[in-house]
């Protein structure tokens, strides 16, 4: 029996465990569940106070809600754990009794008797009891019990827990931006919600500008673009609305730009023009943002070489082909290259500029090109001081017509001026003696090769009339290059008739030669190579000689003999013109500005002292001026009677002002010779009142 | 230098110096130099040298000068070894004035002179009227005074409202006047006194801010 009793006791003992169990799981998950919703709930009023009154907080928004959430989920659930308190097995006892009234309390009776291990209850009864029990299905009331109690905090819980997150994180978000001033952009990965799915699939597609050549590009999704200045980029996305977009320079601080979105057939779409400097794109969505990076590439300029000519030039004479060559590379393709002369002419403060285009060439989208081109230096109307400045010049094929142009560097020929290395301190002279010799020489050589072609036709008389007559004239241009010759080598130009030997040179059967003192001379020293005087004199004097043989042929009428001679004169002339000179440059004026002077610190300081009124006289002095001005009138009238009074006035001077008589003693003398003693009184008059006169004019300051 | 280089001088002396470049005229305004010198001698206290010296622009001698003036008619062109020291001196803080002497809008040293300051320092940008260098010293309200060539018609028949500058951090490298200042500076100092108006102001405010700025 004490077996039998142990199995019934046990089955009460577990039925009421269980519900027991059961209830205490339930009674927790309830004060959670409230604890959880007043978490929420408190979180959400946490958010809103603090948005509302602190306004830069920041991401303190979430953790001040977090904080106040967890303090009011614990002590709710704390709360209602204490006011359930502790399922005990009597409480479930009852419960159940309550659940199943069929029961008649035979369950508490015997679970009370289990706890108190009571002896007094027979066999029995206790069998009684446990067939009054029986095996009560008590699933179905628990789990009804469980939805009635779970149910209302449950639902709160998810409820206030759904709209208390969001909305926690916009508040915070919009505190966060409140905070940093700026608006917050998420990267494409945080775009998580239904709008951001608009911004996380767009594509964007790069069409770059006809004049490139480039072909189209489309791009997937990307954050970054990077496309010719000028190209068009189209953005365009798919499921959900249109977001709002606005352009704005990284670099400079311009207004931003709003675009126009336009809503699609399948979605959205805006397109902008790829700007000079780098840009971003904000496409704005709801409480997502995100932002397209434009990195415009420039169009770069042609690179130019100016191959030919490869370096500067001075130009004796304009004349002449000059041949031009270059090469040009671009980028994107060239549209045109050509040659530029600029070409200067004046001097001083007068210049005037002119610009040539030569070798022009039209291309069709070269990258790398060469070409040249030739002008001629004779149909330019170049005069001497011109210079011609050469380069080369290339265009892409930039629509822009104010698109900067490739240019080379730059080459100039400039023609010479016949006085250019003339210092600027020499005079303007004549033409040298060498240049009108070259002329008359060249004069002489045509009008006797005239007269050579006219040997056949002319008569003997006049072949011997013309012929002497050049003759003349050719012995006076040897003349004139022999003294030539003569005063460079002593400043003297009577060569022919003076001793020609001394100066090195002697006159041998009427020609002119070297001797040897002359060897020695300046004239050929060194073996090197000879001095400029003797590069110059040396021609000089072979074109000398050459004459004296053409005017030996023309005086005996052989014109034709003569020929020959006069062409090495006028070659030698010519020698002798372009010889190698040695002239000096011009110096600017040197102006040495006197600091002391301008600064006003020398001797002159520019400085004037003030004048101050003479003071007055004292009325002793005063009325010795009236006396003064009185003997002077006096004397007009009367020389005596003045003179008794300057003679008067002396005496009462001599003590106290003893330079005063010093003075009336001066004019008393002058009166006495019969002088003018004008001065004398105004000298003494001016005494009176204690001035001093003197002769130097800068004594005069101060009085 | 008869004895007024600038290494008889103190030094802190401020020496004018006038750039020698290979191309085209460099020494065409010989006597701006000294009216520059009588103008900061005649206004300020500047430790001055009483004559100006010529560096050539190929030199490292330029960078013993805070100021360096540069003019001309013609064409120019300068060497690579030019161009880079040019660069250097404004990089290190020099201050290159450059003017025209043709005073003309497209004149021969303007057209060069402007390609080949976009080479080596970038693209010229318009000095604004009332940038602090017509506060240097002088004041000019109204910007760069005008020159008499400009106002008499000659050149190119205007009066060029600005100065064209190159600005490194603020503060310009290389100025650039197209006014011919060069001209209108160009006569001995002695003759100062015949006019009414000191035409040579300017002059000071330039070496003030190449000294201070």
């Amino acid at each position: 029996m004490a077996a039998g009793s142990g199995v019934v006791t046990g089955r009460s003992t577990e039925l009421v465990n269980s519900v027991r169990q059961r209830m205490q799981l339930q009674s927790w998950v309830r004060a959670v569940a409230f604890g959880v919703a007043a978490g929420a709930l408190a979180w959400l009023i946490a958010s809103l106070v603090v948005s509302m009154f602190w306004r830069n907080a920041g991401n303190a928004t979430s953790v001040i809600a977090i904080a106040v959430a967890i303090a009011a989920a614990g002590g709710v659930a704390q709360f209602l754990r204490l006011r359930d308190g502790s399922i005990t097995r009597a409480r479930a006892a009852l419960w159940l009794e309550e659940r199943f009234p069929a029961l008649q309390f035979a369950l508490v009776t015997l679970d009370e008797i289990d706890a108190q291990q009571s002896r007094t209850i027979s066999d029995e009864a206790r069998q009684r009891l446990v067939s009054a029990v029986g095996a009560p299905d008590i699933a179905t009331p628990l789990n009804r019990s469980s939805l009635n109690q779970l149910r209302l905090p449950v639902v709160l819980a998810v409820l206030l827990g759904a709209i208390a997150g969001p909305l926690e994180a916009r508040l915070s978000r919009a505190a966060s931006d409140r905070a940093s001033g700026e608006t917050r952009t998420s990267p494409k990965n945080n775009t998580n919600n239904a709008n951001g799915e608009a911004l996380t699939n767009w594509r964007v597609r790069v069409i770059p500008p006809a004049y490139s050549a480039l072909e189209t590009t489309n791009l997937n999704d990307v954050g970054q673009v990077a496309a010719l200045v000028g190209s068009l980029v189209e953005i365009s996305g798919d499921d959900g609305d249109a977001p709002t977009a606005v352009l704005r320079s990284t670099v400079d601080s311009i207004a931003s730009i709003s675009l126009t979105v336009t809503h699609t057939g399948k979605g959205w779409a805006t397109r902008l023009t790829m700007p000079a400097s780098p840009a971003d794109a904000r496409f704005a969505l709801g409480a997502t943002n995100r932002q397209l990076l434009l990195e415009p590439r420039a169009d770069s300029i042609p690179v130019v070489h100016l191959e030919s000519p490869t370096r500067d030039s001075v130009y004796r004479e304009a004349k002449g082909t000059v041949t031009l060559g270059a090469s040009a590379h671009d980028d994107l393709g060239l549209q045109s290259v050509n040659y530029e002369l600029i070409v200067t002419s004046g001097e001083g403060e007068r210049f005037t500029a002119k610009t040539t285009i030569v070798g022009a060439q039209r291309l069709n989208g070269d990258h790398e090109y060469k070409w040249q081109a030739a002008f001629s230096l004779d149909t330019m109307k170049l005069v001497p001081g011109d210079i011609i400045h050469m380069r080369a010049v290339a265009r892409d094929r930039h629509p822009d017509a104010a698109h900067e142009l490739g240019a080379s560097e730059t080459r100039t020929f400039r023609v010479a001026r016949a006085s250019e290395y003339d210092s600027v301190a020499v005079d303007p002279a004549p033409p040298p003696e060498v240049q009108k010799s070259l002329m008359s020489q060249r004069m002489l050589l045509i009008l006797t090769e005239k007269l050579v072609a006219r040997l056949k036709t002319v008569s003997h008389a006049d072949l011997v009339a013309e012929s002497g007559k050049l003759a003349g004239d050719q012995a006076r241009l040897r003349k004139a290059i022999g003294n030539l010759v003569f005063q460079r080598l002593d400043g003297e130009d009577s060569g022919e008739h003076g001793d020609a030997a001394d100066r090195g040179v002697a006159i041998e059967q009427g020609k002119l030669v070297i001797t040897a003192s002359g060897a020695a001379a300046p004239m050929t020293d060194g073996d090197e190579g000879d001095s400029p005087i003797v590069g110059i004199n040396k021609p000089l004097l072979e074109a000398f000689n050459a004459m004296w043989d053409a005017a030996s042929a023309l005086e005996i009428a052989e014109p034709k003999n003569a020929v020959p001679h006069m062409k090495i004169a006028l070659a030698a002339i010519e020698r002798a013109r372009s010889a190698e000179r040695i002239y000096l440059r011009g110096k600017p004026p040197v102006v040495i500005v006197d600091l002391a002077k301008v600064r006003l610190i020398g001797k002159d300081t520019g400085m004037v002292n003030s004048r101050v009124a003479r003071e007055a006289l004292s009325p002793k002095e005063a009325e010795r001026e009236a006396r003064l001005l009185s003997a002077a009138l006096l004397l007009t009238r009367d020389v005596n009677a003045g003179r008794d009074s300057l003679a008067l006035l002396r005496l009462e001077s001599i003590t106290d002002a003893p330079r005063l008589a010093a003075a009336l003693n001066d004019a008393l003398e002058v009166v006495r010779r019969g002088g003018d003693v004008t001065a004398a009184l105004i000298r003494a008059r001016r005494l009176i009142g204690g001035a001093a006169k003197s002769d130097s004019l800068t004594s005069w300051r101060g009085l | 230098m008869n004895g007024f280089g600038p290494t008889a001088l103190p030094a802190a002396s401020f020496v004018f110096a006038t750039a020698q470049y290979e191309s085209g005229d460099w020494d065409s305004a010989p006597l701006v130099p000294a009216n520059v010198i009588d103008a900061i001698a005649r206004y300020t206290t500047i430790s001055v040298a009483p004559q100006g010296i010529i560096v050539p622009l190929a030199s490292e001698e330029v960078f013993r000068s805070p100021l360096l003036y540069l003019t001309g008619h013609l064409p120019v062109r300068f060497t690579p070894k030019e161009s880079e020291v040019m660069l250097e001196y404004v990089k290190r803080g020099g201050l290159l004035f450059i003017d025209d002497h043709n005073h003309d809008i497209d004149g021969p040293f303007h057209r060069s002179i402007v390609e080949e300051i976009r080479r080596i320092f970038g693209a010229l940008v318009q000095l604004p009227n009332t940038h602090e260098l017509f506060r240097s010293f002088f004041k000019f309200e109204n910007g760069p005074p005008a020159t008499s060539h400009e106002l008499n018609g000659w050149g190119d028949n205007l009066v060029h409202e600005h100065l064209m500058a190159i600005l490194r951090n603020g503060r310009i490298g290389v100025l650039y006047s197209n006014k011919d200042y060069s001209s209108e500076w160009s006569y001995h100092p002695e003759n100062k006194k015949f006019l009414s108006v000191d035409n040579t102001k300017f002059a000071v405010n330039i070496v003030v801010y190449a000294l201070t700025r």
